[in-house]
C-alpha cells in the first residue's frame, strides 16, 4: 500500500537524478541523432504519398484495380422495407439469419442502381477508415497527457514525451482530411445527397444539422481545437526542457480540466459528425464514448509499442522499466474492460429495444461475411485481452505485453473498420490489395511525420520535477 | 543470557509447551534489520508482526509471492459457467417463456446475471481464499500469551521465532534479539 | 498551505501534524469508548423516531396493499423506484473511494473510505427496502430468487428487474466483504485496547485472531488488491443493471444507450456528495481534522465537479440526440420534460446538477467548508429529482393524450422515503459508536514513519553512526 519509494536499486542501472542532464555526454542519451533520421522520415513521408496516389489514381482509372464489391448507397433500405418488418422478424434478425433475404433483395437492388459509383465510394470509405484510425490514435494520445496533468500522475513522466510528441501531427491530420471534404462528402456522407433528402423525413428533420455548410464549420471548429490543445501542451513541455521551471508544470495541471472539458465536447461530436452520420438514420447517445474508449485504447497501445521500439534501439532502456510498463498495461486492461462495458451496453440496449432504425445498424453486421468480424471483435477484443491481461505476469513481461499491444490496436483498427465499412461493402468484407495501399501510405506517412517531431527535442521530459519520482516509481 | 535457558527447563517441567520467543521493537526500520539479520542467520520460521504491511517485508523474510490469484481465477470461472448454465436450463429447458420474440436462449439478455455472479463467486474466494492460507480465525495462539503483544496492533513492531525452527537456541535466538534492538523478549507458550 | 503557490508542484501532506501510532490509535478509537456524547444520543433518538415512523408505514402498506402508493395509470412507477436509485446510486461511493481509488492510488482515500464504505452498505439496505417491499408481499419475494420449487416456476432471467435482483445482493455481499476485509486488523486494535469483557470478547471473535503477521499482510494485501479489482467493475455494473430498467424499454427518454455510464456517474456523482455532507459533520463534531484536512475537502469537490460535468454531459446529449433522431416522440419527451407539466423538476435538477457545482471551479468555495456542505446537499436534491424527472416525466405524457396523467405522491411515499433515513442514520450512528470510522491500520500506513526507507531513518541512522 505505501509503495511510491525504490527500496533497492536493483535492475535499476545508474542512478538517475535531475543532475544528469548537465553531463553533457548522458545529454546525448535523450536525443535522438536527427541528421541521421530525418532522410529516412522525409522518405517515409514521400513513400506515403506515393502509396496513397497510386492508390487513388488506380481507383478513378482502372475499374479493375483491386477487388470489388457491394454497393453505393446500399445502406439505405427504402422505408417501406423497413416498416414491412414486424418486430418480430427484426427480432430474429438481431439474432439470426431470418431477416436475411429483405436485407439481400434491398441491397441487390440499390447496388445495380447504383453501377459504377462504388469505385470512388470505396476508395474514400478506405481513405476515411484510415483517416480516422490515425486521429483517433492522436486524440487518444492527447487525452493520455491531459489526464497526466489533471491527475497530478508522476509515475509516467519519464514516459510522457512519447505522447506528447504525437500532438503536432494534428496539423498534418487536418490536411490529411481535405481530400474527404473537398471530394469525398458525396460518396461518403449520405444526407449530403439532396434527392434522397426530399424523400426521406427523417433527413428533413436533420436537416439543420446535417448539411455542408454547417458540417464544414463544425469540422474546422474540432480541428481548430484540437490544434490548440495540443500545440499548449507540447509548447509547454518542450519549454520545460530548456528553462526547467516548474511553473509549466502549474499552468499545465491548471488547464487540464477545463482542457478536458473541451476534449469530451470535441471527440464526441467529432466521432458523431465523421462515423455516425455515415449512417444517418442511426443515433446512439453513448457513441461519443464508445468512439473515445477506443481511442484511448489505440493511443495505449501506441504509446507501448513506441516505447519497445525505441528500446530495440537502445532508448530509454533503463528510464523506462518493467514497472512502468506494468502501469501501462493496467491501463491498457482498464480501456479494454471499459471499452468492452460500453460496447455491449450500446449493442444490448439496441438489440433489446428492437426499434428498427436503430437495430439495422446491428443487422448489417451480423450478416454476410461482416458476422464473422463481429464474431471476431466479440472474441479478440473482449475475451482474450481481458481473460489473458489480467495476469500480472503478463503485464509485466514485455514480449507478452508487446504482443498484446499490437493485438489490441488491431482490434481497434478493426472496430473501426466495421463501423465505416459495411455502408459501402454492404454485404461482405472485401479488403483488397488497393485497400491496403491507403493504409499504409497513411501509416508511412504518420509516422514520418513522427519521427521527424521526435528528433527535435528530447524524448523525455528531461526536468520535470516529477521526473526523479517517476524513474524510482514501483508497483505495489 | 542464561536466564532465557533456565526458564525453558523450568516451564517445561512444568509441563508447559515451549512454542518460541518474541521481541518487541521500536519502528518499522528497526524491525525490518532485524527481519533480515534473522533471515541471514538461517531462520526460517519466524515471523514479524505489525500494525501496517511494512513495505519490503517480503524481501527482508525472503516470503513468496501469495497464490492468491489462482484460487480466485478458479472460482471465477466456476460461477461464471454456473451461473450462464443455470440461467440456459431455467429458460430454455425447465421454464421456457416466450417473452418479446427473443430467442429462449439470449445471451445477451443473460450476460448480466452471469458477470454478477462472476464477481460475487470471485469475491468470496478472495476473502475465503485469504483466511484459509494465513490459517485464520485462530482465536488461541501462542505469541497472545506475550504480556504485550496486544500492542502489536497499534504501536509496537514484534518479531517472533517458532521453537520448532532448527536454529531456534534460548540463548543464540535471545541474543540475536537483543543485539538487533529488540525488548519485552519473552518466551512463548502454546495457550492449553 | 504549501501547495497553494502558484509553483509547488508537491502533493501535499496527507496527516497534518506528526502523531506517533499510538496517538492515531488512540484519538481514532475515541469516539467509540466512553459514554456517548449528548448529540449522539439526541441525534439517535431523532433516527429512531423516524425509524418508528418507517416502520408505521411499511405496516400499513402491507396491511392495506402497494395501492397506498401514488403510483397508477399512466405512472405505474413512483416513490419507490426513485427511492431506489437514489439510494443505490449514493451507495456506488463508497466502493468506488475504497476501490478505484486504491487502484489509482491515490493515498488521500485512507482518510475517508471506512466511513465511505459503512455508508455505502447502508445506503444500499435502504434501497433494498423498496423492492422488497413493492411487491406488497414481501414473504413470497422468495419467489425471485431461482430455487427449486412445488410450482415448477422458474424466474424470468430475460428480465432486467431480476437482473436488479442478483446486482443488488451482489453488491450488497461484496461491499460487505470488503468493508469487513479493511476492518480485521482494526477490529484486532479495538481488541487489543478494550478493556471490558463483553466488548472485548465481541472485537476479539470478529477479529478472527488477527496478529498483523507479515506472512498474513502479504495474502491480505493481495486479497484487498483483487478485491479492489472487482469491485471496481461491480460499481459499474451495479447502476448499469439499474439503467438497463429503464434503458431496454422503447419508451421514449428511457430508451437511450448511454444511460450505463450515464447512471454510473450519476451514482458517484451523488455518492460522493453524501460523503461530504457525512463527512463535514463528523469532522467538526470528532475534531478529525488532522486527518481530514482542507485538502481531502478541496479533492473530493473536485470529483464532484468532474462528475457533475459528466451528468451535464449527458443531459445535454440526450436532449440533442433526441432531436437528432427526428423521432418526433423522441423528440416531445425532451420538450416535455424540459418546458412541460414537470419543468420545476426538470430546473431543479439542472440546476443542482449542472449549474451549481460549477462554483467548485473556484479554490476558495472548493476549501470553504459551509459552501461544499451547502452544495453537497443541494446536489442530493438535485439527483433525487434527476429519478424522478427520468421516471415521471417519460411516464406521464404517453403516446395517445388519452392516457395523460399527473402523478402525486401519497403521505405514505412521503412517510415511508423520510423513514429511510431513519434507517440509515440508525445504522450510521451506531457504526460511529461502535467501529473505527477512520481505517487505522491504512493510516498508520501512509505516515512517512511507516516506511522504513523514509528519510528520516536515514537521518537518524547517520546520527547514531556518529556517536559511535
Amino acid at each position: 500500500m505505501n509503495a511510491d519509494i525504490k527500496e533497492e536499486k536493483t535492475e535499476k542501472g545508474p542512478e538517475h537524478g535531475l543532475e544528469l542532464e548537465s553531463k553533457a555526454g548522458k545529454r546525448a542519451a535523450y536525443y535522438l541523432d536527427a541528421k541521421k533520421l530525418q532522410k529516412p522520415a522525409l522518405a517515409l513521408i514521400i513513400l506515403g504519398l506515393l502509396l496513397l496516389s497510386t492508390a487513388f489514381l488506380g481507383f478513378f482509372f482502372d475499374e479493375s484495380w483491386g477487388s470489388r464489391g457491394g454497393g453505393g448507397h446500399a445502406i439505405m433500405l427504402p422505408s417501406a422495407e423497413l416498416n414491412s418488418q414486424s418486430p418480430a422478424d427484426a427480432g430474429a434478425g438481431a439474432n439470426g439469419e431470418d431477416a436475411l433475404p429483405v436485407y439481400q433483395a434491398a441491397s441487390s437492388s440499390s447496388q445495380a442502381e447504383m453501377g459504377m459509383a462504388d469505385s470512388k465510394s470505396k476508395f474514400f470509405a478506405v481513405y476515411l477508415f484510415s483517416y480516422v484510425f490515425f486521429m483517433s490514435l492522436t486524440i487518444g494520445c492527447l487525452f493520455f497527457v491531459i489526464l497526466q496533468h489533471l491527475t497530478r500522475s508522476q509515475w509516467s513522466a519519464a514516459l510522457r514525451r512519447i505522447p506528447e510528441s504525437f500532438l503536432p501531427v494534428f496539423p498534418f491530420l487536418a490536411l490529411l482530411s481535405l481530400p474527404i471534404l473537398f471530394f469525398g462528402m458525396s460518396s461518403l456522407y449520405h444526407w449530403t445527397d439532396a434527392a434522397a433528402v426530399e424523400t426521406d423525413v427523417l433527413l428533413q428533420a436533420k436537416a439543420p444539422y446535417l448539411n455542408n455548410t454547417f458540417f464544414y464549420l463544425r469540422f474546422a471548429l474540432y480541428m481548430l481545437f484540437f490544434i490548440l490543445i495540443s500545440r499548449f501542451y507540447y509548447k509547454k513541455s518542450v519549454a520545460q526542457d530548456t528553462d526547467g521551471s516548474h511553473k509549466h508544470t502549474r499552468i499545465m495541471q491548471k488547464a487540464s480540466p477545463l482542457a478536458t472539458l473541451f476534449f469530451a465536447l470535441i471527440t464526441t461530436f467529432f466521432s458523431l459528425d465523421m462515423l455516425m452520420s455515415l449512417d444517418p438514420h442511426w443515433y446512439s447517445t453513448i457513441f461519443g464514448v464508445y468512439f473515445f474508449a477506443g481511442s484511448m485504447l489505440g493511443a495505449l497501445s501506441l504509446i507501448i509499442l513506441v516505447l519497445l521500439v525505441l528500446r530495440v534501439f537502445g532508448w530509454l532502456k533503463q528510464e523506462v522499466n518493467k514497472e512502468h510498463y506494468h502501469d501501462l498495461g493496467k491501463l491498457l486492461f482498464t480501456f479494454n474492460l471499459f471499452w468492452s462495458y460500453i460496447a455491449f451496453s450500446q449493442y444490448m440496449l439496441i438489440w433489446y429495444a428492437n426499434i428498427p432504425e436503430t437495430t439495422l445498424f446491428f443487422i448489417k453486421r451480423l450478416n454476410g461475411s461482416w458476422k464473422e468480424i463481429s464474431i471476431l471483435l466479440l472474441v479478440g477484443h473482449v475475451f482474450i485481452p481481458i481473460l489473458i491481461l489480467v495476469s500480472r505476469n503478463v503485464k509485466r513481461n514485455l514480449g507478452s505485453l508487446g504482443f498484446f499491444a499490437f493485438w489490441i490496436m488491431l482490434m481497434h483498427a478493426l472496430d473501426l473498420y466495421w463501423i465505416i465499412m459495411p455502408n459501402t461493402d454492404v454485404l461482405d468484407v472485401n479488403i483488397g490489395f488497393s485497400d491496403m495501399l491507403v493504409f499504409f501510405g497513411m501509416a508511412a506517412m504518420f509516422f514520418g511525420v513522427y519521427i521527424l517531431i521526435l528528433c527535435r527535442h528530447a524524448i523525455m521530459p528531461i526536468k520535470d520535477p516529477y521526473l526523479k519520482n517517476s524513474l524510482d516509481f514501483e508497483n505495489a | 543470557m542464561e536466564d532465557s535457558k533456565e526458564q525453558i527447563e523450568e516451564s517445561r517441567a512444568e509441563g508447559k509447551i515451549v512454542a518460541g520467543m518474541a521481541a518487541s521493537f521500536e519502528n518499522p526500520k528497526e524491525l525490518l534489520g532485524a527481519a533480515s539479520a534473522f533471515r541471514k542467520a538461517g531462520y526460517q520460521n519466524f515471523d514479524t508482526h505489525s500494525p501496517f504491511p511494512i513495505h519490503g517485508m517480503d524481501k527482508a523474510m525472503d516470503i513468496h509471492d501469495s497464490r492468491l490469484g489462482w484460487i480466485v481465477i478458479t472460482c471465477a470461472i466456476l460461477g461464471g459457467l454456473g451461473g450462464y448454465a443455470l440461467q440456459v436450463w431455467a429458460a430454455a429447458a425447465a421454464y421456457p417463456l416466450l417473452i418479446s420474440g427473443k430467442p429462449y436462449i439470449s445471451t445477451e439478455a443473460f450476460v448480466p446475471i452471469t458477470f454478477e455472479l462472476i464477481i460475487l463467486s470471485s469475491a468470496f474466494s478472495v476473502v475465503i481464499g485469504m483466511f484459509m492460507l494465513n490459517g485464520l480465525p485462530k482465536f488461541s495462539h501462542s505469541l497472545f500469551t506475550h504480556t504485550s503483544f496486544y500492542r502489536a496492533s497499534y504501536d509496537r513492531f514484534f518479531l517472533s521465532v517458532a521453537a520448532e525452527d532448527p536454529q531456534f537456541d534460548a540463548i543464540k535466538t535471545k541474543s540475536l534479539m537483543k543485539a538487533m534492538g529488540g525488548e519485552a523478549i519473552e518466551i512463548l507458550y502454546d495457550q492449553p | 498551505m504549501s501547495q497553494d503557490t502558484s509553483d509547488s508542484v508537491a502533493l501535499p501532506r496527507l496527516v497534518s501534524g506528526n502523531p506517533s501510532f499510538s496517538d492515531i490509535a488512540r484519538d481514532v478509537t475515541a469516539p467509540t469508548s466512553g459514554t456517548p456524547p449528548s448529540w449522539w444520543v439526541i441525534a439517535f433518538v431523532a433516527a429512531m423516531s423516524l425509524l418508528m415512523l418507517y416502520g408505521v408505514s411499511v405496516v400499513w402498506l402491507v396491511w392495506e396493499g402497494v395501492g397506498v402508493w401514488g403510483v397508477s395509470h399512466p405512472v405505474a412507477w413512483g416513490y419507490g423506484i426513485i427511492n431506489l436509485v437514489w439510494w443505490v446510486g449514493i451507495g456506488h461511493a463508497g466502493t468506488l473511494i475504497s476501490a478505484v481509488l486504491f487502484l489509482c492510488r491515490q493515498r488521500w482515500r485512507t482518510s475517508i473510505n471506512r466511513f465511505a464504505e459503512a455508508m455505502t452498505l447502508f445506503a444500499v439496505v435502504c434501497a433494498l427496502q423498496f423492492p422488497a417491499l413493492h411487491t406488497g408481499r414481501p414473504w413470497v419475494d422468495y419467489f425471485m430468487i431461482p430455487v427449486p420449487n412445488q410450482m415448477l416456476l422458474w424466474p424470468n432471467f430475460r428480465s432486467p428487474l431480476l437482473w436488479d435482483l442478483f446486482a443488488f445482493n451482489t453488491y450488497l455481499l461484496v461491499s460487505l466483504l470488503f468493508w469487513y476485509v479493511g476492518l480485521v486488523p482494526d477490529l484486532a486494535v479495538m481488541r487489543d485496547r478494550a478493556k471490558k469483557g463483553i466488548s472485548k470478547i465481541l472485537y476479539g471473535v470478529f477479529a478472527l485472531g488477527w496478529r498483523g503477521s507479515a506472512r498474513h499482510w502479504i495474502n491480505y494485501e493481495r486479497a484487498y488488491l483483487i478485491l479492489a479489482g472487482i469491485a471496481t467493475p461491480l460499481v459499474l455494473s451495479v447502476h448499469s443493471v439499474v439503467s438497463f430498467d429503464f434503458a431496454v424499454s422503447q419508451l421514449p427518454g428511457w430508451h437511450t444507450t448511454i444511460f450505463p455510464p450515464y447512471f454510473v456517474a450519476g451514482a458517484i456523482f451523488s455518492g460522493f456528495a453524501l460523503v461530504v455532507t457525512l463527512l463535514i459533520i463528523a469532522r467538526e463534531v470528532y475534531g478529525f481534522k488532522q486527518f481530514v484536512t482542507l485538502y481531502h475537502i478541496d479533492t473530493m469537490n473536485k470529483f464532484l465537479l468532474a462528475t457533475g460535468c459528466m451528468v451535464g454531459y449527458a443531459y445535454s446529449i440526450e436532449f440533442f440526440m433526441a432531436w437528432y433522431s427526428g423521432n418526433e416522440f423522441e423528440r416531445f419527451a425532451f420538450v416535455n420534460r424540459a418546458f412541460g407539466p414537470y419543468a420545476w423538476a426538470y430546473w431543479i435538477m439542472f440546476c443542482c446538477n449542472v449549474f451549481v457545482p460549477q462554483l467548485f471551479w473556484i479554490k476558495k468555495l472548493r476549501r470553504n467548508i459551509a459552501v461544499a456542505f451547502v452544495i453537497s446537499i443541494l446536489i442530493n436534491i438535485g439527483m433525487w429529482f434527476e429519478r424522478f424527472v427520468i421516471i415521471v416525466t417519460s411516464l406521464h405524457r404517453d403516446f395517445l393524450p388519452a392516457n395523460w396523467g399527473y402523478y402525486i405522491p401519497t403521505w405514505v411515499d412521503i412517510t415511508m422515503y423520510l423513514g429511510t433515513f431513519g434507517l440509515f442514520f440508525t445504522m450510521f450512528l451506531t457504526f460511529l459508536r461502535f467501529l473505527p470510522m477512520i481505517a487505522i491500520s491504512e493510516i498508520m500506513g501512509i505516515m512517512d514513519k511507516a516506511n522504513p526507507h523514509h528519510a528520516s531513518y536515514k537521518t537518524d541512522e547517520n546520527a547514531t553512526k556518529q556517536n559511535v
